[in-house]
């Protein structure tokens, strides 16, 4: 059961990761960085810094719009905040465990020592 | 950077592994550098599973080992060193699904310090593809530079 869990998600991940090359393909696409655009780019001794410079450059100008406000969906931002926080306190109490851990271990062998004598 | 990377294994130059620890054990994580044009990359980034002999990465997988902003502080490490062979290349990055970009956001957002001042995050959306990175604002996918693209 755990072998086909673990299948399960290797087939998943390999199609993720070829649609996200698509998907990285196509962004660039859509903005006019075509294939051939950016071979005649390299073969000019463009970098694609310089590309993407000139570009935003360019369409940044052009195109004039502010970029889209974020939706507010007060619900999902609250699930996220609360999940970020989360992370952050587990991450607090996590040190403060591996702090009284290694006090304890002080401690324990502090006390074979005076055992010992 | 506040919080320390963990030791990172450079499986070959454009892959980077960890291992992440915490309340739910060791996680093996890897980064990996796609080209998908000549001198643009797509991070790639998730747990690592096995197939047999053959190794993929679940970028769907949710650890909560609670260890993000060590994750965090990682990945960007595997960042500085891409961009230490490569500094004229354009990274991009983004979620497996919207509300893991979105998350990214969050995270970035929350974490953008962590970035400090070695590397450049902008935003991009179907309609404009480099934007400066504003936190109120939404976007489609991220990308990292590491000379100013704007």
């Amino acid at each position: 059961m755990k072998a086909q869990i673990v299948e399960n998600r290797t087939v998943r991940a390999n199609l993720g990761f070829d649609k996200k090359i698509e998907d990285a393909k196509k962004i660039l696409d859509n903005a006019g960085l075509t294939g051939a655009f950016l071979k005649e780019a390299y073969k000019n001794g463009k970098t694609p810094v310089d590309v993407l410079r000139e570009h935003a450059l360019c369409n940044n100008k052009k195109n004039g719009k502010p970029p889209k406000k974020a939706e507010q969906d007060p619900v999902f931002n609250a699930i996220i905040d609360e999940w970020c926080a989360q992370a952050e306190t587990i991450e607090v109490l996590n040190k403060k465990i591996k702090r009284l851990q290694n006090k304890v271990k002080k401690q324990q062998a502090r006390i074979k020592e005076l055992e010992m004598k | 950077m506040s919080a320390a990377p963990y030791p990172i294994k450079t499986e070959d130059e454009l892959v980077f592994s960890f291992v992440s620890e915490g309340p739910r054990g060791r996680i093996k994580k890897v980064v990996k550098y796609q080209e998908f044009s000549p001198g643009y990359f797509n991070l790639a980034f998730g747990d690592q599973v096995q197939n047999g002999g053959s190794t993929a990465i679940d970028d769907k997988a949710s650890s909560d080992n609670g260890d993000m902003k060590k994750v965090l502080a990682t990945v960007i490490s595997t960042l500085e060193l891409f961009f230490e062979k490569r500094p004229e290349c354009a990274v991009l990055f983004k979620g497996s699904t919207p509300g893991r970009t979105l998350l990214y956001h969050r995270i970035i957002k929350n974490y953008r310090h962590l970035f400090g001042e070695a590397l450049y995050i902008y935003g991009g959306t179907e309609e404009i593809l480099i934007q400066t990175f504003f936190p109120e604002k939404e976007y489609q996918f991220f990308w990292v530079a590491k000379f100013p693209l704007i």
